[in-house]
């Protein structure tokens, strides 16, 4: 069972979200929390973290339901475009959701395609963390260059 | 005639979906999730619960809020337009009753509606009854009903205490 606590963020997951704020340009933040609302990992400026991966689990939960009623499930992303930028939140496996944040002359495609890449790097690495089997299954990149 | 929005609150594990679903005429809208924490259920609602029913010819939309503090916020967007609230703590969980009091307050003060505390679990043993609980938050006893999940007309029973609050007169149904 995942729980973590907020003072001690998995550096492994911080890493990848420095890297996922290094590959795209004009992002501005990324956190990663539980679907439940509690936050593991985050690079954010200005927020109070608690009350906004609460709500981020809020949104992504409620977009699961919409996804599954109008028959467009299983959702992926959900997206909140302010006129001072967006707010894109992605499933990441069963447990976990990931937000990143982005100034709004920034390109959603890339933000999309990357961050969902990176959903799959996060989830292989959470099973890493959790398990303490020798095997781990492991989710294939459909976007990987061979 | 428009539906009457009643919101259903209370802390975690207080019955809230269960209570929704056993009055609701339509599937029920649920957003639960995986559970990280340990508060001894699987599942935790995330966003809110929707139910409908129709009562004595009247439309009633039951909206549910999460039990969380952390959810808060949604305890607020649920109540826009409600025009009563039914608080719901679990009669075996006296850790619970804090932060159930804090929420009544929270939200009857936010937005001043008829409310109800039930107090669920009734058909358990050494369940705190609905006299004691009234007695603990000090509240008029009509305010607080005992809820039995496991008999089909405890929660029929709870909904219609709350109309009469609201139309504060005995429930005759529609004229």
């Amino acid at each position: 069972m995942t729980n973590y606590e907020l003072k001690d963020q998995p550096l492994e997951i911080q890493n990848i979200l420095e890297l996922l704020l290094l590959s795209v340009p004009k992002l501005t933040g990324a956190l990663l929390a539980t679907t439940d609302g509690l936050p593991i990992a985050y690079k954010l400026e200005r927020l109070d973290v608690e009350q906004i991966s609460a709500m981020i689990s809020t949104n992504v939960g409620l977009g699961k339901r919409i996804a599954a009623s109008r028959g467009i499930d299983p959702m992926q992303a959900v997206i909140v475009q302010g006129a001072g930028g967006y707010l894109c939140m992605y499933s990441v496996g069963d447990r976990h959701v990931l937000a990143v944040e982005a100034t709004q002359d920034a390109s959603l495609g890339i933000i999309h395609i990357t961050a969902q890449r990176f959903a799959l790097k996060i989830t292989n690495q959470l099973l890493n963390l959790n398990t303490t089997l020798g095997t781990l299954a492991v989710f294939e990149d459909p976007w990987a260059v061979s | 005639m428009k539906p009457l929005k009643l919101l259903i609150s209370g802390p975690v594990g207080a019955g809230k979906t269960t209570f929704i679903q056993s009055l609701s005429e339509i599937p029920v809208v649920e957003t639960d999730e995986l559970a990280s924490e340990n508060i001894g259920k699987t599942y935790t609602t995330v966003a809110m619960d929707f139910g409908m029913l129709e009562l004595d010819g009247i439309r009633i939309q039951l909206w549910g809020t999460p039990g969380q503090n952390r959810y808060k916020f949604m305890w607020d967007i649920l109540a826009e337009g409600a025009l009563g609230l039914i608080l719901l703590v679990s009669g075996e969980q006296p850790q619970d009753f804090i932060v159930a009091r804090s929420m009544l307050e929270y939200i009857t003060s936010q937005h001043p509606i008829p409310y109800l505390l039930g107090v669920t679990r009734q058909d358990q043993p050494d369940v705190w009854t609905p006299e004691d609980v009234a007695d603990f938050f000090g509240l008029p006893p009509e305010h607080v009903i005992g809820i039995n999940a496991t008999r089909a007309t405890s929660s029929i029973q709870t909904l219609i205490a709350l109309l009469e609050q609201i139309q504060n007169q005995k429930w005759r149904g529609i004229p």
